[in-house]
């Protein structure tokens, strides 16, 4: 077995673990579903690239979520006029679900909205460290700033969810008791 | 006391998998290989994922992130704030000039400024039977990066030199201890044995300029040695070659700083150095040191490197 099918078989298990939060990340902070499929894709295509490099790094994974967040930056510039006219806003949810599915439906939706509603520096600790959990550190390279300074994203960015979260879950709770 | 590290309990979690479950990941998983194929087998595919790599190394200096921002003020003002005792310490570390018997030394370190520290570095070991060790090194760039770098090879290259080894036995270890280094970085050196009572010097380099010698009466000269690679690319090019060092001679070991800029062209600044040299030492009643300070400053003045000249010679 050669060392190019090596590296593919790792960058595939790789792959296989992260391509959902990658995913997750870049519509989480406002890319729509079938562009953050291919920026995810390509992420990972770029750290096969150079494969030799990023498997000795400390956190491959920072590698990926890096070229993933500018990616999606580079991108997004020429996308987004264009996706205003071809993605038109996601359907209201379903009013008639099933109890459970509806109060998982909303409590995303609700989530995803507060999420939305932060300034995007703060969206982006927050998708990072909180909705993926990563580390102070894996967090503070892929944005490329201090480790203090996503310290007090997270803690700003959970203040301010917290109010969010609570406006909405108020709002949300006197719409389904009555 | 806030505690900023505080347990995920948002419950955010449920955002966190971007729609792909088990049996997406697996089919995602197949045309991800699809990709790879394609990755490996068509240039313009590969010419696509480098363009995107690049792009993404170039942002990763500048995110325009204010916490960013304050962060790399931050960082400049504390190198600002430690180079003049790094660079202070560049002279202060480097051995003891007087304590030879048989060889006269003189040195010059001029740093890039006062607020920024350099990579070169210098150092003279007494060795047995008279003989000295002169080193001159230069790891590539500024800051506290190239200084802990060439902290470590000069620590190194003293106590290789005190065991006694080889020059070229010596370049080989520093080499590998370079090759090691968590950042990659280069670093040249030039490694000589003076033996006054022998009349001759035993230089070894590893991609540094050669060196200079002065004989009295004459004309300085450039050295043609084996040039060898810099330190830190494992080549095992190093090669030591024994010169005539007669009584009188003026040997010059120094870095880039002293010769070359974007003003000035490696040869014109080598011209510079060898006129320097030869008219510093011809004064009447000149001493070595003066001459180093002299030359250091006719030649080296504009440098917008970090700048070290030693000079050695037997002593009459």
């Amino acid at each position: 077995m050669s060392v190019d099918d090596e590296y593919d078989d790792e960058v595939t298990v790789f792959y296989r673990r992260y391509v959902g939060r990658v995913q997750a990340f870049l519509i989480n902070m406002g890319t729509d579903r079938g562009l953050a499929e291919e920026i995810a894709d390509d992420a990972f295509l770029a750290a096969r690239r150079y494969w030799a490099h990023v498997r000795s790094l400390d956190r491959p994974e920072a590698y990926i979520f890096k070229v993933a967040r500018n990616e999606r930056s580079r991108r997004q510039k020429n996308y987004a006029s264009r996706a205003r006219d071809l993605h038109p806003a996601p359907p209201e949810p379903p009013q008639s679900a099933a109890v459970d599915l509806a109060h998982g439906v909303a409590d995303r939706i609700v989530q995803q909205e507060a999420l939305r509603q932060l300034p995007p520096s703060l969206r982006e600790v927050i998708a990072l460290r909180v909705v993926e959990d990563l580390a102070v550190d894996t967090t503070a390279e892929i944005m490329g700033i201090s480790p203090g300074a996503v310290k007090r994203y997270t803690f700003e960015g959970r203040q301010r969810l917290r109010v969010l979260l609570s406006d909405f879950r108020d709002t949300a709770g006197e719409g389904m008791d009555r | 006391m806030i505690a900023y590290d505080e347990p995920r309990t948002s419950g955010l979690a449920m955002l966190g998998d971007g729609g792909v479950d088990a049996a997406e990941v697996e089919r995602r998983a197949a045309r991800f290989r699809d990709a790879l194929r394609q990755l490996r087998d068509d240039p313009a595919e590969r010419a696509r994922i480098d363009a995107i790599v690049r792009s993404a190394e170039r942002a990763r200096h500048n995110t325009g992130m204010p916490g960013e921002a304050a962060y790399r003020d931050w960082r400049a003002s504390a190198i600002k704030a430690t180079a003049p005792a790094l660079n202070r310490g560049q002279l202060a570390l480097a051995g003891h000039a007087d304590v030879l018997a048989g060889t006269e030394v003189a040195r010059c370190y001029l740093p890039v400024s006062a607020s920024v520290a350099g990579g070169d570095w210098h150092d003279i070991v007494p060795l047995s039977g008279g003989r000295a060790a002169l080193i001159v090194g230069d790891a590539m760039g500024h800051g506290p990066e190239a200084v802990a770098a060439m902290a470590q090879l000069r620590a190194a290259a003293h106590v290789l030199a005190g065991l006694e080894l080889a020059p070229e036995e010596v370049l080989r270890r520093l080499d590998q201890l370079a090759a090691g280094f968590a950042m990659p970085r280069f670093a040249t050196c030039i490694y000589s044995v003076i033996d006054p009572a022998g009349g001759s010097c035993l230089i070894a380099q590893a991609g540094h300029l050669p060196p200079v010698l002065a004989v009295p009466g004459g004309t300085a000269r450039v050295l043609d040695l084996p040039p060898g690679l810099p330190l830190g690319i494992e080549a095992e090019s190093f090669e030591a070659t024994r010169i005539s060092l007669p009584p009188g001679a003026t040997l010059a070991l120094y870095t880039d700083g002293l010769v070359e800029s974007r003003a000035r062209p490696l040869d014109d600044g080598l011209a510079a150095l060898r006129d320097a040299l030869s008219s510093a030492l011809a004064e009447p009643g000149a001493t070595l040191e003066g001459a180093c300070e002299t030359v250091t400053r006719a030649v080296g003045q504009h440098s917008e490197d970090d700048v070290t000249l030693v000079l050695a010679r037997a002593r009459p």
